[in-house]
């Protein structure tokens, strides 16, 4: 219940932090915003005895935008990215998925990092970064590899990340102003809520047809999931009512929701649909 | 009414005297307070809904350093029971528990590190007893007995006319099973007490609670002291709703045990898991409500079977039973009446008093039925509300004559007004999209103050001092809890005194302090503690008035007072400061201190027939919600919530608007989300995260309105009202989601997992009529 005998090692720069890890990879929980790991420790579901503490290193903050993409450091803060227009205009489904996590001081101390590598289904900020075509940064002393986001997560709260290896960066392509996207949920609230279902979107429509979508769905699978046959079914279609009857119920096909505390198995497929038609829909008006 | 006394601040929404310690973060709340050689409690709780314990080990506990004691049934040196209405319910379990988190040992440590550590050396052996969890199932269950033969804590009844008269006059009967759900307190601090022992086996309790002369018996209970050497101070309290009522006894013996076995002081704070596990929430109810009316609306008869599940131990559940059992017609005249209601023992956490007290959940029945009459007899459900809304003069369900105060009708007509409930209802348009709107109403009332039920708590006492500099302190044996007392009550007791109202101060309520005032509970305080500072105050007067006609040498009967001067009232430029007057006063040597007592006024009971005057007397409330209902997600959005209530006299008007709001969304959140959920008794949601209250972003707009049908023996007219509030919240929703989707969801809360199933069921069945 209460958190005593934690050692906090604070580096001040990426090197260092590097180092540590590598020296100690099993030892050390990793403290970025702490919004998910100090309440764990709080009610007692882990006992670190030694905490890496992000907070200090330079090469982690901030974000830039240049070569047609955007590079975020792994502890940007959900309110550092509202606070930047760059994400409202060049990110839509990010910046929408941003302005519904948590509460204002949730947002003000949780990173990007951080929500990637928890790897919660439930994660608001991941559809989005799926949709965006985003990788992570994954370093060590020794080594650097991309990764696609897609591929990081390997079950709720499991990734494949190695232990002495750090979440550095996320970086994804700035697509034409052609594109649009957006991010919708349902949650048992409207702040400070799990998400029940999520859906970003991602995409471009010239005349009424769909030249290109992207689309990512969370809590309706152990991880995040793309739906690829839903996708596939929008390439080049019109969005008529019928066809987004359609859709939507090929859509339902590709998720496995469970049913939990939160909400049940058979209104989370159903939703999916929902907000699908929506997300569609709200597309629609945005090409126009 | 005393006609020496000008009105001055009653009536004034002036600032609450607590704001700025709140606000600026320096209210001494219990977890803030340190004695020094303070220890640290923990409870170690049962994991088991039904079992009998064979062993505890605590051999390897007590090999822990810094432990100085762990105690259970057999180290008690009192009584093992904490008494609320029955004597029913051990302080430790004595070999056998029944809920799951039921206290079994508690331990005092000398951090709470390793309090912490020690209770979780601590092993208990069970065996495990197949536990009842169902109200239902353990209603007359032939072998497992809780409580007496019938696992039924109380049974009430409530007989008037003749009931088969009743329905063979209607011209419709609707008849619908209700269920409603259990709710959590979730006030913003939790549970927590220090205990500090003092020399001469004198022990001191501070805590956060409702009811200090509840824990106080509990403390010389189980501890073995007499009531005189135990002392209570109440520390600033951060919400308790009910939940604070009972259940700090329990927490306020945990502490005072372990300081007197230690003779240390020992602090105890619940974290906000352990809290939700083991206190009180309100209970589940069952309603099976049958109701017939005439065709032009008049409420003809009501049969009603009301079933609360109210857990391992009797608690409060025979009162909040009973407060049920008489509220359960609603604000309506009803001449033949049928009520039978039982509270039902359970292998769960015992549930308690939560606002509204038994009220809500009956409501919600009662209220959603009227709805249905109206649906069926083709009126406005507005229109067989006015028809039957009970007037001056007018008998309730009980056969209580309502001959005073009765603001039933303004209330309503002033929320049907200011809503513009007709005109949106008549203009509303089929929307194209999956939007649909609705509005519904409320009414319902609530009988202030404990009632027959309690009568033997309904008195309270009060002192004041005017001192030397023309200042006055006072105190009270009731609570400030958040609910605005302490403020209105300093209101009072300057225009009683004629003083300005920052020349007086509430002191913190302390037991040593004033005599028995009863509980902080039933929204009783502002008339009790009102009443019998009044008292008090009084024979201040006596002593200002005298001094005061002396010294302008006219009569004493041409005195007043007001804003610190004593006038004389046939020349108004003849007057001289009160505190000139005071001066005098201690000149005199006169006795500037008095006690005030207030007994309430008498009620009665009938327990065979359910007849009597129950309450001294009663608010009255219409709310009307509007909502929006999505219909593909079964999200509902409440909009707008206008509420009218009748509170005989709002002493302070922006504490009472507060305490409308406040309420609605209380009542909001029982409506749409909170539900605690258990599994094999052992609650599934404990925190924040899983157990859902609503937020500012879910708050509607709200337009609380105050109606005053003065209350002859309230305090400037003044009833108790702060629970009403959240009572009527639920049924008004409901009723406004039925006008929005055409679906009557008996079943709260209305999460969109429900409201979409039964969409899908409506189209279903829709779709089959088509065909």
């Amino acid at each position: 219940m209460r958190i005593s005998g934690v050692q906090t090692y604070s580096p001040k720069n990426l090197e260092e932090t590097l180092q540590i890890l590598y020296r100690h990879p099993l030892q050390f929980y990793i403290l970025s915003g702490g919004t998910d790991l100090v309440v764990k420790m709080q009610d007692g579901v882990i006992h670190p005895k030694h905490l890496l503490n992000l907070s200090f290193v330079r090469e982690l903050k901030g974000f830039s935008s240049e070569d047609g993409q955007i590079v975020l450091g792994t502890n940007v803060t959900f309110g550092e990215i509202l606070e930047n227009s760059l994400f409202r205009k060049q990110a839509e489904p990010l910046y929408q998925a941003a302005k519904c996590m948590g509460s204002p001081q949730i947002r003000n101390l949780a990173t990007l990092g951080g929500n990637i590598i928890n790897a919660s289904p439930a994660a608001d900020s991941v559809p989005p970064l799926f949709v965006l075509n985003a990788e992570v940064c994954l370093e060590s002393v020794n080594s650097i590899r991309w990764v696609k986001i897609e591929h990081l997560a390997a079950g709720p709260g499991k990734t494949i990340r190695k232990p002495f290896e750090l979440l550095t960066k996320i970086r994804f392509p700035i697509k034409p102003a052609s594109w649009h996207g957006g991010f919708l949920r349902l949650g048992q609230r409207e702040a400070l809520a799990i998400s029940k279902v999520s859906l970003a979107y991602w995409g471009v429509l010239e005349n009424g047809v769909i030249q290109d979508i992207r689309l990512a769905l969370g809590a309706v699978a152990p991880t995040v999931i793309q739906p690829p046959k839903t996708e596939a079914f929008l390439k080049g279609n019109t969005l008529t009512e019928t066809e987004m009857t359609r859709v939507a119920e090929i859509l339902k096909t590709e998720v496995h929701p469970i049913s939990d505390i939160r909400s049940n198995e058979t209104y989370r497929r159903e939703m999916c649909g929902v907000l699908l038609k929506r997300a569609l829909r709200q597309l629609m008006t945005q090409c126009t | 009414m005393n006609l020496n006394l000008l009105h001055g601040v009653v009536g004034q929404s002036v600032p609450r005297v607590d704001a700025e310690a709140k606000v600026l973060g320096k209210g001494i709340f219990i977890a803030d307070l340190f004695f020094p050689r303070m220890l640290y409690a923990r409870v170690i709780r049962s994991s088991e809904p039904h079992a009998k314990i064979t062993h505890i080990h605590l051999e390897t506990a007590r090999l822990v350093p810094g432990v100085p004691a762990i105690l259970t049934a057999e180290d008690i040196p009192g009584r093992n029971e904490i008494h609320v209405v029955f004597n029913d319910q051990p302080f430790l379990a004595p070999g056998r528990v029944k809920y799951v988190g039921e206290p079994i040992a508690v331990l005092a440590a000398e951090s709470p590190e390793i309090a912490e550590e020690a209770a979780e050396k601590i092993t208990i052996e069970y065996e495990v007893l197949p536990p009842l969890l169902d109200p239902l199932e353990a209603r007359w269950h032939p072998d497992i007995h809780l409580f007496g033969k019938d696992n039924i804590y109380r049974h009430l009844k409530v007989r008037k006319g003749n009931i088969e008269d009743g329905f063979a006059r209607s011209d419709v009967t609707i008849e619908n099973e209700y269920r409603t759900p259990c709710q959590e307190h979730a006030y913003l601090e939790p549970q927590g007490m220090v205990a500090v022992p003092r020399p001469n086996g004198l022990m001191d309790v501070y805590g956060s609670m409702q009811c200090p002369f509840y824990v106080q018996e509990g403390v010389a209970t189980v501890l073995g002291l007499p009531l005189s050497r135990v002392r209570i101070i109440q520390t600033a309290t951060g919400g308790a709703f009910g939940g604070k009522e009972d259940v700090p006894t329990l927490v306020g013996v945990q502490a005072a045990i372990l300081a007197q076995k230690t003779g240390r002081p020992v602090k105890l704070i619940y974290s906000r898991d352990e809290d939700i596990i083991s206190t009180s929430k309100r209970h589940p109810g069952i309603i099976r409500y049958k109701s017939g009316a005439k065709r032009d609306g008049t409420l003809q008869a009501i049969e009603v079977e009301y079933i609360l599940d109210s857990g391992a131990y009797a608690t409060l559940s025979p009162v909040v039973l009973w407060r049920g059992t008489v509220h359960a017609g609603g604000p309506y005249r009803i001449p033949h009446v049928k009520v039978d209601s039982y509270a039902v023992a359970t292998h769960k956490v015992p549930a308690g008093a939560f606002r509204g007290f038994g009220s809500p959940q009956i409501l919600f029945a009662a209220e959603s039925q009227m709805d249905e009459l109206a649906r069926a007899l083709g009126m406005d459900p507005c229109k067989i509300r006015e028809k039957n809304l009970l007037r001056l003069n007018d008998e309730t369900i009980t056969g209580q004559k309502l001959t005073f105060s009765v603001g039933n009708l303004e209330a309503f007509q002033k929320t049907v007004e200011t809503s513009g409930y007709l005109k949106k209802r008549n203009q509303k348009k089929e929307t194209p999209g999956p939007i649909k709107k609705g509005f519904g109403l409320s009414s319902v009332y609530y009988g202030v103050g404990l009632g027959a039920g309690g009568i033997h708590l309904a008195r309270a006492g009060a002192y004041v001092q005017i001192l030397a500099d023309a200042s006055v302190q006072f105190a009270v044996g009731t609570t400030e809890m958040g609910q605005g007392m302490a403020t209105v009550l300093t209101q009072i007791v300057a225009d009683e005194l004629g003083l300005p109202f920052d020349a007086v101060t509430i002191l913190e309520t302390d037991t040593s302090r004033v005599p028995d005032a009863g509980p902080t509970v039933a929204s009783r305080a502002t008339t009790m503690s009102g009443n019998a500072l009044k008292d008090a105050c009084g024979k201040l007067q006596e002593s200002l008035f005298r001094a005061a006609g002396d010294l302008l040498q006219i009569s004493k009967e041409s005195i007043q007072i007001k804003e610190g001067w004593a006038v004389d009232s046939g020349k108004p430029g003849h007057r001289m400061t009160l505190k000139e007057v005071i001066a005098e006063c201690f000149k005199r040597r006169e006795n500037m201190a008095a006690a005030g007592f207030y007994r309430s006024p008498e009620v009665s009971w009938d327990d065979e027939t359910g007849r009597g005057n129950a309450y001294i007397t009663f608010a009255y409330a219409t709310n009307a919600a509007e909502v929006e209902v999505d219909t593909e997600t079964g999200v509902i959005r409440v909009l707008k919530i206008t509420a009218a209530h009748d509170v005989g006299k709002a002493i302070n008007p922006q504490l009472v608007t507060g305490q409308i709001e406040g309420g609605i969304v209380q009542g909001m959140g029982y409506t749409l989300t909170e539900e605690i959920v258990t599994k094999n008794g052992s609650v599934q949601n404990p925190n924040f995260s899983t157990y859902i209250i609503p937020t500012i972003k879910e708050a509607p707009e709200i337009d609380p309105l105050i109606v005053e049908a003065p209350f002859p023996n309230g305090p400037n007219g003044a009833k108790g009202f702060a629970e009403q509030p959240l009572m009527g919240i639920a049924p008004a929703i409901a009723n406004a989601v039925y006008d929005a989707i055409g679906i009557r969801i008996k079943e709260l809360p209305l999460t969109p997992e429900r409201v979409w199933a039964a969409l899908r069921e409506k189209e279903g069945r829709d779709k089959r009529s088509s065909h």
